[in-house]
């Protein structure tokens, strides 16, 4: 037949189509706003560490405060990698000769450092600043999360833009006595976080900036 | 910033002091150290980057550096995905109080020219970042300038000498510390057995009493050899002309603070090139306030445009050659009416100078002798160093009739020696090599062999000494002809000492190891001599009478001064000074072409040439032709015009038969005749950016040393001026092609509105003039204010009565902020980065124009227009009213510098800080050393990629880093405790920086006062910066 | 609608007896032909190599950074923008002919309507380009759009560029759905007339089904002129919404409420100039004459020299306007443009423009193909113009003379202008080949054999009918 017209089983590629259509815009958006965000990509990220160190071993079960080892976290930027130095205070001791510090022991012995690989990672153009936040009262385990029971330590929060913004935005529920800051296990004493944060809120006038210089220079 | 100051102990500096060069140079271990931490990371790898990791002593550097390309290269903003993973590597023992991450500062100093300079240097985790001035060192006062500001890129120019190098034939042969020890043993053995016969030490001016010492332990061993210093700017007028006037040799201090009337003969004592240049400014400009003080007056008779000339209430151009002739008769006026003792000796009869007899130079002149008699005690005379002896002992004479000796001009006595001239020793050393007669010879810095004058012939002699060594930062000419060259060490790598021109003596601290192993002149020289090669020790010990125990060297140290070391004030007396002798030249007028005067100048950017490979100082524009990358021959808009040359014509400047050919620049205020030729440019061995021969960076500018002399290095007569090439296009920021008289006509008309001024006497009158010189119309937002500004309000004041456009505000925030250098194509282009601009305006009559400054940062305009265009809102405002800029927002539509009123925004055309790993997009380097100028980033700033804007923040970064640990300690900020970087370096304190909010605040009074305005504020952009109106203080008779 | 079909597109009767068949035939050949004429081939070998170059500029600029071209400070914006809006500009006329005249039933515009459309759509992907390659970071012009992500970012709505990105969408899609739709049936006959079964399935796709049945002819219409309505005032908001990112800046010479009326006249004048441009070679080399009549370009030329004057009174009033300000600064940016260093930019405009177009005023020029395809060149020059003297000359000397500088393009500038009419020519004459450059329905519609409207089930019939002889 030479008058081309569409055969019976087309009109169902109508709506086959339509259907097509509609989603997949919607498909690709959802990909770049959840498939391509931290949430996705970071998230869960346990590199390897040259030394098996152990944060459930020592801050969990023998209780050493983060701030022994990460000792400029409330005066600086940064919460110091500590020293081999510091690692040596109780290793020069005990497990002396325990091949999984044999690194630590040539890192004391060379001066050379021990290759940590870096967890927690922001993108450069963000400036984050330890001491603001854990001085006002934001506790370790609000970004870090339970540290204490990794035996590894992964990323367990986004740490993404819109993730700190909500925090910035509304602070209460993350709000803690700064003496609290490196309990781990601290729950809010009137059970209700919201309130309890409101409170300390206005006691240590805290009110987050969200200017765009307050992270990016 | 934490602004503590520290003082390196042995065992921060230990870890990384090396003196020999191992197999593994000490190179990469520092920066393997230091660019192992997070923050330094941060720094290199911002955007899209890969971190620099330092390349481990065994890895090849290819590999790594073209996957830093590939990285860079590499688009989209997935910089947070995981596709590295960084490394972090703590120190293995931190040292007591040191802190990761953040800054401390450390008192030190630089020596220029003989003279030390105190200064603080910012030290981010072991490497120096920035420089500033010392409060507590006297020429310093808290200012730097533009020289010192530079200074910290040099430690980290990867064209420095990174090994000791041997003459092989015409080549030269890498070779090590040992072997140059070992030769250098054998020849001073020789040398001690004849006791140092054809022995010559060729040193630059140094005032170090370490140094001074040396010398003379060094002398005591081989007595038969000679030490010269030889020092291309050197001048020795002033001290011939004290010892004229008072029979010895006497440096002259000014208090220009406490004086009325200041006249300057062709000195621009304001300049950072003149001994205490920056005290003076200060000085001069503190008594040129309006709102609570009497103004002083300044005459100014200048052969071309200085930033003293552009303060000037009263200018007045004449040839450097006609100086005397003026200082003559002015003695005659002056010495008339002051009746000198009979001792002081009768004035000089008045010269019959054609020029003198011209109407307004004789009444500038009476006016001028007028003024200062009414204000005995209470005025200046100042001469420029470059102006022969009898000069210097008129002026001196002047000070002391007119009774300012011992209130506003202060003698000390100088070395018997200062009088002789350097070029003179020079001259006869380079005889004596080029006899044969010089066997040894050792060239301690300095590079006479590019920049002694022509006639001199250095390098020729050179090659006629059998051992020379010469011990400098490049192996740069000189060091071609010598037969050794050790690298040195930078100043801030190294201990030393220094006496400011008051002779207060700083100690010179070293921030950071030897980079490449250099060695400093003193660790050198002991080595030779076989003592303790430790600067530190030598420093320690020669200072042990001064300051006794440990405590109070640390503390020496600590301030970067040592109190109460100071020369001590005398009063010499006045002695009668013979009649000048004033040649035909000195007396004659006008001057036609072949009869040309040329003045050779400090090139306010790379001085004698030595900062030639500094790129921020060679795309600093010039602050008067606002000429960046190049030197040119500055002429008078007359002469310009009789002999039919503009801006940009290559000449050839022919004097003695010497010929040099260097871009014409049409210089308003010039003296007709007088050619202005900054020194320092036309280096064949420089490097890679300020020219290097048998590579393809050509030197920068033309060699003016190429056509100076012994006799006259300062200004020269009878140079015959030809056009010799096409008309070349000049790299200037401002001006950047001939304007039209549409365009001059339109900056006319809207100049007095820009720059608003008025006379001291219609100020007092009218004092809101300023406010009221444009109307203001009734101000309607089309968008309701987005904050209300509780808490901190940011605001600045800039004060036009203090700016002598020196351009050290410029320097600073390039070095603060991390702004790229984009080279002399695209600064022709139109596409320099200077995130704060010097505007320079001539007014009025273009032979005898005034000159005008306007520092430009970004206005941070509450109503901004820029943040109401931009598509993606990558700059927005802040809650403390700052224009936030946020580059990694940013998509580069550039809207928002469409719609800038004042053009203060800039973009990055091409990834600017590809440098870091390879030179520019076209021509990328393999050459990994180029890493190390990421060394010099400052890491509280992000390094911008290409494709985004960017624009002065108030330096964002010290605001946050006050804030923060203020907030912490739950304490207020207090005015004055953020400085912006452009304010901390002002050697005149004419930008104030601060919180509006703070009534207290000094910014916060400043904008209250009458004088205070808005640039453009008709159209309601609301700006935050605040200009303070000009106040000239004319002479009514001269009105 | 009687009013309407009262002349007769054809200036005499064609020879033969049916003269739909003639249509059809004169339209079909095009696409039936074996071969193009060899100007096509030559013309398509021109465009395709323009193309390349275009290609290989804006990736060259892509890689090395913006910095290629000779954008600077205080010229930020400069060749890239101005053929953006000139291309905008251009792509006014299809859906002014499609839409306005269709609705003031101004019949005559059927002749040209398609390649009009057509060339709107073209130009509107070529204006498209510009904007994405030009921002210093191409890769993230995404930001601009308003989607959902993790940094809780969205774009800035107080800007006109974001305006920009909507208008000029909402434009292009309108444009296209107009388009096709105009080309169903026209579809439709191509399909029947086919003799590859190729060409059969692929044209009947494109016909989706077309039977020329008195229902679809129905909802057909009522379509056609629902869109006609949507489209109208589209292409007065387009060209305004461009020049808001003019008017709403501060800058002098951009800063001015006239600007919107302004440029929509002169991107009609523009868009007619190249429609002439395209319809005088078109006739010629495909034997259209019968079809686009020179009663139609005449018709143009008024249209050309009504528009013409608009913009000519626009540049008039800113003058005016400057100076009744009375602001100093406004006042020096037209001095500055008459007499100032970009003075022969301004010039150029001037006679392109307003001198020119005024020889429209005789009728043997108005009738003179040549005459119109030369001055239709003209004014597309001198409109190309109009944006360089707008964006850069204001752009060279603002408020601070500081800051003033003199703008000097690139080659690549160059190779990227000229490289985006080799996309445009390139689409054009792929247009012209392969799909049907005249309406022929409506053309039938309104010749004397079609009686006084439609719809014209019959001719339907009778082009298909026609297939099998």
């Amino acid at each position: 037949m030479s008058l081309f017209v569409f055969p019976r089983w087309a009109n169902k590629t109508r709506q086959l189509a339509g259907l097509f259509l509609s989603t997949a815009p919607i498909y690709v958006i959802g990909l770049v706003w959840y498939g391509a965000s931290p949430q996705t990509t970071d998230v869960g990220f346990q590199p390897k560490q040259p030394v098996p160190y152990s944060h459930q071993l020592h801050a969990g079960q023998m209780g050493i405060d983060c701030r022994y080892c990460h000792n400029t976290v409330e005066k600086a930027a940064h919460a110091a990698i500590p020293p081999t130095a510091t690692c040596m205070n109780c290793h020069s001791k005990v497990w002396t000769t325990s091949p999984k510090l044999a690194p630590v022991r040539d890192s004391f012995a060379s001066g050379l450092p021990v290759e940590w690989l870096k967890v927690h990672d922001l993108p450069d153009y963000a400036y984050f600043n330890h001491s603001a936040h854990v001085t006002r009262g934001v506790g370790c385990v609000t970004c870090h999360d339970r540290i204490d029971q990794m035996d590894e330590v992964y990323q367990a929060k986004p740490l993404s833009m819109g993730w700190c913004l909500d925090c910035h935005r509304h602070p209460e529920p993350n709000l803690r006595p700064p003496s609290e800051v490196t309990n781990m296990t601290w729950k809010a004493p009137n059970g209700d976080p919201e309130a309890y944060g409101a409170k300390l809120r206005a006691e240590n006038h805290i009110n987050p900036p969200t200017d765009c210089s307050t992270c990016h220079r | 910033m934490n602004k503590k100051l520290r003082v390196v102990s042995e065992r921060s500096e230990s870890p990384r002091a090396t003196d020999t060069a191992a197999a593994r140079p000490t190179y990469w271990r520092s920066l393997a150290e230091l660019d192992q931490t997070p923050e330094f990371r941060d720094a290199v790898e911002r955007e899209f980057a890969e971190p620099l990791q330092g390349l481990p002593p065994d890895s090849p550097g290819r590999r790594r550096f073209m996957q830093v390309m590939g990285a860079s290269f590499s688009m989209a903003g997935l910089a947070g995905c995981r596709w590295h993973e960084d490394k972090i590597l703590p120190m293995t023992r931190r040292p007591e109080g040191v802190i990761p991450g953040t800054t401390s500062r450390y008192a030190t100093a630089m020596e220029l020219n003989g003279i030390a300079h105190g200064l603080h240097a910012t030290s981010y985790d072991g490497r120096p970042i920035k420089i500033d001035g010392n409060p507590l060192h006297p020429d310093s006062l808290g200012a730097a300038s533009t020289y010192h500001q530079g200074s910290v890129l040099g430690v980290y120019d990867p064209d420095r000498s990174d090994a000791v190098s041997q003459k092989n034939g015409e080549g030269r042969d890498v070779s090590t510390f040992e072997a140059f020890d070992k030769a250098a043993k054998e020849q001073l053995k020789k040398l001690r057995t004849t006791r140092g016969e054809g022995l010559r030490v060729l040193s630059e001016r140094s005032s170090s009493p370490t140094l001074a010492a040396m010398k003379d332990r060094w002398l005591a061993a081989f007595p038969l050899s000679k030490w010269i210093t030889f020092e291309p700017l050197a001048t020795n007028g002033r001290a011939a002309g004290t010892a004229l006037a008072f029979g010895k040799p006497h440096r002259v201090h000014y208090s220009f603070a406490e004086a009325k009337v200041i006249l300057s003969l062709d000195a621009d004592f304001v300049a950072p090139s003149f001994p205490s240049g920056l005290a003076n400014a200060r000085g001069l400009t503190h008594g040129r306030t309006p709102d609570h003080e009497e103004m002083n007056r300044l005459y100014v008779i200048e052969s071309a445009f200085s930033s003293t000339g552009a303060t000037a209430d009263h200018r007045l151009a004449l040839r450097s050659e006609q100086i005397k002739a003026v200082a003559a008769y002015l003695d005659a006026e002056i010495s008339a009416k002051a009746r000198p003792l009979p001792e002081q000796g009768a004035g000089q009869p008045k010269p019959n100078a054609a020029f003198l007899s011209d109407a307004k130079v004789q009444k500038f002149l009476d006016a001028v002798a007028k003024d200062l008699l009414a204000n005995i005690g209470k005025s200046i005379v100042v001469a420029g160093l470059h102006q022969p002896a009898e000069v210097h002992a008129l002026v001196e004479r002047l000070n002391v009739l007119l009774g300012n000796s011992g209130r506003t001009v202060f003698y000390t006595e100088d070395r018997a020696d200062a009088a002789t001239s350097d070029f003179e020793g020079l001259k006869a050393l380079t005889d004596e090599m080029a006899a044969g007669r010089v066997e040894t010879l050792f060239v301690l810095g300095g590079n006479p062999a590019y920049d002694a004058p022509a006639d001199v012939g250095f390098a020729a002699a050179l090659e006629k000494v059998a051992f020379s060594v010469r011990l400098g930062l490049y192996e740069d000419e000189t060091s071609q002809g010598a037969t050794w060259h050790v690298p040195a060490a930078h100043y801030l790598e190294s201990w030393g000492d220094a006496r400011a021109y008051d002779g207060t003596i700083s100690i010179v601290q070293p921030l950071i190891a030897p980079i490449f192993g250099g060695r400093s002149a003193l660790e050198l020289l002991a080595r030779l001599l076989g003592e303790e090669p430790k600067g530190l020790e030598l420093v320690r010990a020669q200072h042990k009478g001064l300051l006794g125990d440990d405590r109070r060297f640390r503390k020496a140290v600590h301030d970067g001064i040592i109190e109460g070391s100071a020369f001590d004030r005398v009063s010499p007396k006045l002695t009668s000074i013979p009649p000048v002798k004033l040649s035909e030249r000195e007396l004659s007028g006008a001057v036609s072409n072949g009869g040309f005067e040329v003045r050779f100048v400090p090139c306010p950017k790379i001085y004698d040439g030595r900062y030639a490979n500094n790129a921020w100082l060679q795309e600093l524009p010039e602050s008067f032709s606002k000429l960046s990358w190049d030197n040119g021959a500055f002429f008078s808009v007359a002469t310009a015009k009789e002999l039919g040359i503009t801006d940009g014509d290559v000449l050839t400047l022919t004097l003695g038969g010497k010929t040099v050919d260097v871009p014409c620049i049409v210089a308003p205020g010039s003296a007709d005749g007088s050619i202005k030729l900054a020194l320092g440019y036309g280096r064949t061995h420089a490097g890679r950016v300020g020219g290097k021969v048998g590579t393809d960076v050509t030197p920068v500018g033309g060699n003016a040393n190429l056509i100076r002399t012994t006799e006259a290095p300062h200004f020269a007569a009878g140079v015959r001026v030809a056009t010799s090439g096409p008309g070349k296009r000049l790299a200037n920021t401002q001006d950047l092609y001939a304007m039209d008289q549409i365009g001059l006509d339109g900056i006319a008309e809207r100049l007095p509105e820009l720059v608003r001024e008025a006379p001291y006497e219609e100020f007092k009158k009218e004092p809101h003039f300023a406010k009221h010189l444009v109307h203001q119309p009734h101000e309607m937002n089309l968008w309701v204010d987005p904050v209300s500004y509780e808490g901190h309000k940011w605001g600045m004041a800039i004060d036009l009565n203090k700016c002598i456009g020196c351009s050290a505000c410029v320097t600073a925030c390039q070095a603060e902020n991390n702004i790229p250098v984009v080279g002399q194509e695209n600064v022709a282009m139109g596409r320099e980065m200077l995130w704060l601009r010097v505007d320079r305006y001539y007014r009025g009559n273009p032979n005898e124009p005034e000159l005008r400054f306007q520092p430009l940062p970004c206005q941070q305009c509450e109503n901004a227009p820029c943040e109401q265009v931009c598509p993606v809102g990558a700059t927005m405002h802040s809650h403390e009213g700052l224009n936030d800029m946020v580059y990694n927002r940013c998509i580069g539509t550039r809207y928002c510098s469409n719609n800038c009123p004042y053009k203060v925004r800039r973009f990055n055309y091409f990834n600017y800080n590809l440098d870091v790993i390879g030179m520019t997009p076209y021509t990328p380097t393999e050459d990994p050393k180029m890493k190390l100028k990421a060394m010099v980033f400052n890491p509280e700033v992000t390094v911008r990629s290409r494709g985004v804007m960017e624009k002065c923040t108030f330096c964002v970064q010290r605001i946050q880093n006050a804030k923060i640990p203020a907030k912490n300690a739950h304490r207020a900020i207090e005015d004055g405790e953020i400085k912006t970087a452009c304010q901390e370096t002002c050697p005149t304190d004419a930008i104030v920086f601060g919180d509006l909010n703070d009534k207290k605040s000094r910014v916060a009074n400043l904008q209250k006062l009458e004088r205070a305005y808005q640039l453009l504020g008709e159209f309601n952009n609301r700006p935050r910066v605040q200009y303070l109106a000009r106040i000239t203080n004319p002479n009514p008779e001269l009105a | 609608m009687a009013a309407a079909s009262d002349f007769n597109p054809f200036q005499s009767p064609p020879k033969g007896d049916n003269m739909f068949a003639q249509i059809t035939d004169n339209v079909t050949r095009i696409m039936e032909a074996p071969k193009p004429p060899r100007a096509w081939y030559i013309a398509m070998g021109i465009a395709l190599s323009l193309l390349t170059m275009f290609l290989g500029s804006i990736t060259w600029a892509a890689w090395n950074g913006i910095g290629v071209w000779g954008n600077m400070m205080p010229v930020a914006w400069a060749f890239p923008i101005v053929n953006f809006v000139f291309w905008i500009g251009i792509g006014h006329a299809g859906t002014l002919i499609s839409a306005i005249l269709f609705l003031l039933r101004q019949n005559w515009r059927t002749a040209i309507n398609r390649f009009a459309e057509a060339m709107t759509i073209f130009a509107v992907m070529c204006a498209g380009i510009f904007p994405g390659v030009h921002i210093g970071r191409p890769w993230l012009p995404y930001y601009m759009m308003p989607i959902p992500n993790q940094m809780g970012m969205w774009p800035q709505y107080r800007s006109p560029l974001e305006w920009d990105i909507f208008a000029v969408s909402t434009y292009a899609t309108v444009s296209i759905l107009f388009w096709y739709m105009g080309m169903i049936p026209d579809f439709a006959t191509f399909r029947d007339r086919s003799t590859s079964t190729v060409k059969r399935i692929a044209y009947g796709i494109v016909a989706m089904g077309w039977r020329g049945s008195s229902r679809q002819w129905h909802r057909y219409e009522r379509a056609y002129l629902i869109l006609a309505a949507l489209a109208t005032p589209l292409v007065l908001s387009v060209h305004s919404v461009v020049s808001f990112d003019f008017a709403t800046a501060q800058l002098p010479g951009w800063h001015a409420t006239i600007f919107p009326p302004y440029f929509v006249a002169g991107a009609i004048f523009g868009g007619f100039a190249m429609v002439v441009t395209l319809a005088v070679p078109a006739r010629q080399f495909f034997g259209l004459k019968r079809i686009i009549t020179i009663r139609h370009l005449e018709l143009m030329a008024k249209v050309m020299i009504a528009t013409g004057l608009m913009v000519g009174y626009a540049y008039g009033m800113e003058f005016f306007i400057s100076w009744y300000g009375g602001s100093s600064y406004e006042g020096f940016t037209f001095v500055n443009r008459l007499f100032g260093p970009y003075a022969w930019a301004y010039w150029t405009m001037i006679a392109c423009n307003v001198i020119f177009p005024q020889l429209f005023w005789f009728k043997n020029v108005r009738t003179n193909v040549w005459a119109i395809l030369l001055i239709g060149m003209i004014v597309n020059v001198g409109m190309w113009f109009e944006r360089f003297v707008i964006i850069c000359t204001s752009l060279t000397r603002d408020f601070l003379p500081s800051s003033w500088g003199y703008y000097v393009p690139t080659k690549f500038d160059f190779m990227t202008l000229g490289g985006s009419f080799g996309l445009f020519f390139t689409l054009f004459l792929l247009f012209c080949r392969y799909l049907p450059m005249v309406a022929m329905s409506e053309v039938k519609a309104f010749s004397p054999a079609g009686g006084h409207a439609r719809p014209h089930l019959h001719h339907g019939h009778d082009d298909a009918a026609h297939a099998h002889h």
